[in-house]
């Protein structure tokens, strides 16, 4: 049975492996070779976006987690025995069955839950927010707020809340208040660069739970800086 | 510069459910085999989700959501301090059923150009529980107002709410009678964009 690295011992490689230069196919290679450590670059370059991409489509992270686990064993078991014939496409084979692996254990409850109990079931897909995420959602929007006024131009903010409140399209808003695109794309990134920084400067520990874990660990690095 | 442009145009239509399975899928592939991808789309999320929050805290507090235009051009005022207003404000003992146990006696408060807070004389009409506050707004263009109301000789808060504007450009404030005894209060209305905010005297009498 193959041993798939931890949870943590993935979050600490995350520094190491963005400066590295991941190359799928030379991969494939070294783990057919026998490189266990190219294995757990394997590991450590897919699993934090993978288990993200995981979370949006499966409300339950118990099964995420169970099903990224399952991948990695099923991935690394058909390099080794040679059956990814096509390298260039392991990004996709990994997504796939990550998905497939989360649905097959989400068969698998269901199996062990009584049809009539719909809330249950309910549950697996729909969660409510408790009172205190109610709370750190009302800080999010605090935040978006905070980017918002951080911008001095009048006609830049309106940029934003039509983007983001109204929801227009850009063309639409170019179009509007006859601005570039390029003018546009400009006040989009200067409000993602504050906002990053917002985020990575808070100090409020109930927001923590309201930002995603890949945040917080950019917020923990950054501490440790 | 790379095909990762292309991407960045379409992180909002990940986020929002927008995408083709298959552009999904491509999508989600360019995610796993892209550093800083993921920053790109986290970013994206806190700023869509924080100000679906707002609208949602509208929502909750009773008014129509609408999806506004910008004006082309008219991004200058939203209430110029200078333009401060005498204000015309009509009582209506109109009850508005919203349940069947809250009723509301609906409160009109209009601006015209002044130079001091208005005044607006309130009385209780009626046996609603329940002021309603109508405030018409011009030049509207920021998603949702911050509204106080003070006591005046206490300079209390008796209200504090975020309050997003009708599909009328008006703001509908809402507040139990009791909390407005007969006394002096100060409405600000502070646009959670702009910095200038608007004000008003509340005089409430039996």
């Amino acid at each position: 049975m193959l041993k798939v690295v931890g949870e943590d011992s993935a979050v600490n490689n995350t520094a190491k492996n963005k400066k590295s230069n991941f190359d799928p196919c030379e991969i494939v290679t070294r783990i057919n070779n026998g490189d266990q450590s190219a294995e757990i670059e394997l590991i450590n370059f897919y699993s934090d976006r993978l288990l993200y991409i995981l979370t949006r489509k499966f409300s339950d992270l118990d099964i995420c987690k169970d099903a990224l686990q399952d991948t990695f064993i099923i991935v690394l078991n058909k390099i080794k025995n040679g059956l990814i014939n096509d390298s260039t496409k392991l990004t996709a084979f990994i997504r796939s069955t990550a998905i497939n692996s989360a649905l097959m254990i989400i068969r698998k409850n269901k199996k062990y839950i009584d049809a009539s109990d719909s809330n249950i079931i309910n549950n697996l897909t729909t969660p409510e927010l408790s009172s205190s995420e109610q709370i750190e959602q009302r800080q999010l929007a605090t935040m978006v707020i905070d980017v918002i006024n951080s911008l001095k131009n009048e006609r830049d903010r309106t940029i934003l809340t039509s983007f983001y409140i109204s929801q227009l399209d850009k063309l639409q808003i170019c179009q509007q208040l006859d601005i570039t695109p390029n003018h546009f794309d400009k006040v989009i990134y200067r409000s993602k660069q504050r906002l990053k920084q917002l985020i990575l400067t808070t100090n409020n520990p109930s927001f923590m739970t309201s930002i995603s874990q890949w945040f917080r660990q950019q917020i923990e690095g950054t501490r440790h800086e | 510069m790379n095909n990762s442009i292309n991407y960045h145009s379409q992180i909002r239509d990940y986020l929002l459910n927008r995408l083709t399975p298959q552009q999904e899928e491509s999508f989600e592939i360019w995610l796993l085999e892209t550093h800083g991808a993921q920053e790109e789309v986290e970013l994206e999320r806190v700023m869509l989700e924080g100000a679906k929050e707002l609208t949602d805290i509208a929502c909750f507090q009773g008014k129509k959501v609408v999806k506004e235009s910008p004006k082309k051009h008219s991004y200058s005022i939203f209430l110029p301090s200078v333009a401060a207003a005498a204000v015309i404000a009509f009582s209506i003992t109109l009850l508005w059923p919203i349940s069947q146990n809250i009723s509301y006696q609906e409160v009109y408060i209009e601006q015209l150009r002044s130079h001091e807070p208005p005044k607006v004389a309130i009385t209780s009409k009626d046996d609603s529980s329940n002021y309603q506050f109508i405030v018409a707004l011009d030049d509207m263009e920021p998603p949702a107002f911050d509204v106080t109301i003070t006591d005046n000789s206490t300079k209390q808060v008796v209200f504090n709410e975020i309050v997003k504007p009708n599909a009328h450009d008006e703001l509908v404030i809402n507040i139990k009678k009791s909390t407005l005894k007969s006394n002096e209060y100060r409405l600000d209305i502070k646009p959670l964009i702009y910095q200038q905010s608007v004000s008003f005297i509340l005089q409430v009498s039996p």
